[in-house]
C-alpha cells in the first residue's frame, strides 16, 4: 500500500517550501481555489467520507457543512495540534516533517468554510514543531499562499500558531476554544456546537492535524479515490502510533482496516524479547483494553467498536506478559486525576477517588469491597460530565477490571503482584 | 499570552500583567494556575521533565526517574541546591515511540539509557546551552 501522508516522511528537508513544491506540493491549492466553489469542496470531502482523526471519527465534510452559510459573523478554522492522548505521537511527526502538507490543507479548508483567519493550537511541549510551523507560515506569505488575494483568487487568509500551556483537556474542542481566548481550558456545554457558536462566539470548525493533512490529496485525486482506500465506512489511511513492548515502535501509515496482528507483527516486528503478548490498548489510554486473543480485529472505527473498543487516535500501546494490569490502570487513573479540569464534580472528585483506590490496590492494601466501590464510582462519572474526559477516565478501569479481574483479586488477596515486572531501563 | 504568562510567574508580576491586559488580578491568577507550563515557584536552570505515562512506564520510566534522583541527589519535584537542575515527573510528552523520554527545558531526549543520561547530565553540568 502506497503511503499518502508519510510519502515524503524520510525526505530530510521536506519542511522547506521548495522541497515540498518539488515533491508535488501546493498543486491542490490553485485547483481548489480556481476550479471549485467552497460548496463543491465541502461536497467533495463529504463524499470522500474522511472522518476526524483526533479520536471521535466525526465526518469532516459534515462538520464543515454545519457552518451557517448566511451568517454575517467572521468564521474561524482551528487546527487541533494539542496532541496529548498518551500513546499518540503522529501529529508531531506530521508537523515537524511536513508542515506545508498541513498548511495546504488548512488553506483549502478555510476557503471551503469561508474563514479568513485560522489558528493552529499546538501543545506547549512541541516547541520545535511550533518553530517549524512558524517558519513554514513565513515561507507561505513570501510565496503568496497566505495573506491577501491568495494566488490571485481574491481569497484572503491569515494563519497563526498558538502554543498551549500543557493541559490535556485543551485537546477537547470547546476547552481549546476557551484556552485560545486566554482563559482556563474548561469545556463548554454542547449544544451550541462550535460550528455555530465557537471562537469568540463565531462559527468555528476544529479539525485534527491528520484530518487536515489529508485534504490536499482528496482535492487532487478525487473523493472516490480516497473512499476506495481502507474500509467502506472508515476510508483512507490511518497513522498508527505503535509503542510499548514491540521491537520496532513508531508511526505506521496503513489503510484503515489493517489487522492488529499485521500492525504488531509485520510492521512492529513482534513483541520485544520474544515474550508473549498480553494486552493492547488500541486507540490511546481512553479506549478499552483488548486481550491478546483479539489479534485479528481490524483497525477501523466500526470493527474496533464491534470488538468492544475504539479506534481513538490510533495510538496502539502493546503490553507483554510481564505487564501488571493493575499498575497500568493505576497509572492511567493518575493521569486522569491530574488532567481533570475540575469543572464537573463527578469527574473532579471521582478521578481522585479512583486513583486513591487504585493506588492502595496496587500497593497491596486493597480491600475486598474495593472492586464494587470502583464500579460504583465509575458508573457515577460516566455520562454525568460536560466533556468526554469523565467517560474516558472510567474506561481503562472498567475494561481492565472486566478482562483482568483475577489480577485485581490477586493484588487484594495476596498483597502483591502476580507478574514479574522485570527491568526495562538499562 | 504565552510570553506574558511566563514572565508573570518568573518575576511575580501578575499585577502588571493584569493591568496591561485590562483584567483583574484574579483572572490572571486563575489562568496561570490552570496550566502546568506556568510554574508558580522557581525552577532550576535546567528543568528535567521525565515522562512517566503508560508507554514510557512500560519502557522503564520509573527506573529512569529513580536513576536521576540518585544521580542528582534530589527527589522528584525538588531543585538541586545550586539551582541548576529541577527534576519533575510529567504526563505524556507525545514521543511514545522513542520511550523512555525526557524533556529538558524545550529539548527532547529520547530512547534513554543510563549511559545516555550520564552523558546528558555531564554536558549540562559543564554548562552546555540548550
Amino acid at each position: 500500500m502506497e503511503k499518502i501522508l508519510f510519502r515524503h516522511i524520510d525526505v530530510s528537508d521536506q519542511y522547506k517550501i521548495d522541497t515540498y513544491i518539488r515533491n508535488g506540493g501546493y498543486r491542490a491549492l490553485p485547483e481548489a481555489l480556481k476550479e471549485h466553489t467552497p460548496d463543491e469542496l465541502i461536497e467533495l470531502v463529504k463524499k470522500s467520507n474522511l472522518r476526524g482523526r483526533g479520536g471521535a471519527g466525526f465526518p469532516a465534510g459534515l462538520k464543515w457543512s454545519f457552518v451557517p452559510k448566511d451568517s454575517p459573523q467572521p468564521r474561524f478554522l482551528l487546527c487541533n495540534a494539542d496532541e496529548g492522548e498518551p500513546g499518540t505521537f503522529k501529529d508531531r511527526a506530521l508537523i515537524e516533517n511536513d508542515p506545508h502538507q498541513l498548511l495546504e490543507g488548512i488553506i483549502i479548508a478555510s476557503y471551503a468554510i469561508g474563514a479568513h483567519r485560522a489558528f493552529i493550537y499546538i501543545r506547549g511541549e512541541f516547541a520545535f514543531g511550533a518553530k517549524r510551523l512558524q517558519e513554514a507560515i513565513r515561507e507561505c506569505y513570501q510565496k503568496g499562499y497566505l495573506g491577501n488575494n491568495i494566488l490571485g483568487s481574491g481569497f484572503d487568509l491569515d494563519v497563526d500558531v498558538y502554543r498551549g500551556g500543557g493541559a490535556y483537556i485543551c485537546g477537547e474542542e470547546t476547552s481549546l476554544l476557551e484556552s485560545i481566548e486566554g482563559k482556563r481550558g474548561t469545556p463548554r456545554l454542547k449544544p451550541p456546537f462550535p460550528a455555530s457558536v465557537g471562537l469568540y462566539k463565531n462559527p468555528t470548525v476544529i479539525n485534527n492535524v491528520e484530518t487536515l493533512s489529508n485534504i490536499s490529496y482528496i482535492v487532487l485525486n478525487g473523493a472516490e479515490w480516497f473512499a476506495n482506500i481502507g474500509m467502506p465506512k472508515s476510508t483512507g489511511t490511518k497513522i498508527f502510533s505503535l509503542s510499548g513492548h514491540v521491537k520496532c515502535p513508531g508511526n505506521y501509515e496503513l489503510p484503515m482496516g489493517v489487522t492488529l496482528r499485521e500492525l504488531i507483527f509485520e510492521h512492529g516486528g513482534g513483541i520485544k524479547d520474544d515474550r508473549q503478548l498480553k494486552a493492547v490498548i488500541p486507540g490511546g489510554v481512553s479506549t478499552p483494553i483488548l486481550t491478546a486473543n483479539l489479534l485479528d480485529v481490524k483497525m477501523d472505527f466500526e470493527s474496533l467498536y464491534e470488538a468492544g473498543s475504539l479506534l481513538g487516535s490510533g495510538a496502539t500501546i502493546v503490553m507483554d506478559e510481564s505487564t501488571c494490569m493493575v499498575k497500568v490502570a493505576y497509572r492511567i487513573s493518575k493521569f486522569f486525576e491530574h488532567e481533570s479540569c475540575g469543572k464537573c464534580v463527578p469527574c473532579r472528585e471521582g478521578t481522585r477517588w479512583i486513583r486513591q483506590i487504585m493506588q492502595r490496590i496496587k500497593n497491596g492494601k486493597g480491600r475486598e469491597e474495593d472492586l464494587d466501590l470502583l464500579r460504583d464510582i465509575c458508573a457515577n462519572i460516566a455520562g454525568n460530565t460536560v466533556c468526554p474526559l469523565g467517560d474516558a477516565a472510567v474506561v481503562p478501569i472498567t475494561s481492565t477490571m472486566e478482562k483482568f479481574r483475577d489480577e485485581y483479586e490477586y493484588h487484594i488477596r495476596h498483597k502483591r503482584c502476580m507478574v514479574d515486572l522485570g527491568k526495562r531501563f538499562v | 499570552m504565552w510570553c506574558l504568562m511566563k514572565w508573570a510567574i518568573i518575576i511575580q508580576i501578575q499585577k502588571q500583567v493584569a493591568q496591561l491586559l485590562d483584567l483583574s488580578e484574579m483572572e490572571v491568577a486563575e489562568t496561570v494556575s490552570f496550566y502546568t507550563y506556568f510554574p508558580r515557584q522557581g525552577v532550576g536552570k535546567y528543568q528535567i521533565q521525565v515522562c512517566t505515562n503508560v508507554s514510557c512506564m512500560l519502557s522503564g520510566a520509573e527506573q529512569l526517574l529513580q536513576y536521576l534522583e540518585e544521580k542528582l541527589k534530589i527527589k522528584v519535584g525538588e531543585t538541586t541546591p545550586d539551582s541548576i537542575f529541577t527534576l519533575s515527573a510529567v504526563e505524556c510528552l507525545g514521543s511514545c515511540g522513542t520511550a523512555p523520554v525526557m524533556q529538558i527545558n524545550q529539548t527532547y531526549y529520547e530512547n534513554l539509557t543510563k549511559a545516555k543520561v550520564d552523558q546528558i547530565i555531564e554536558e549540562l553540568r559543564k554548562g552546555k546551552e540548550l
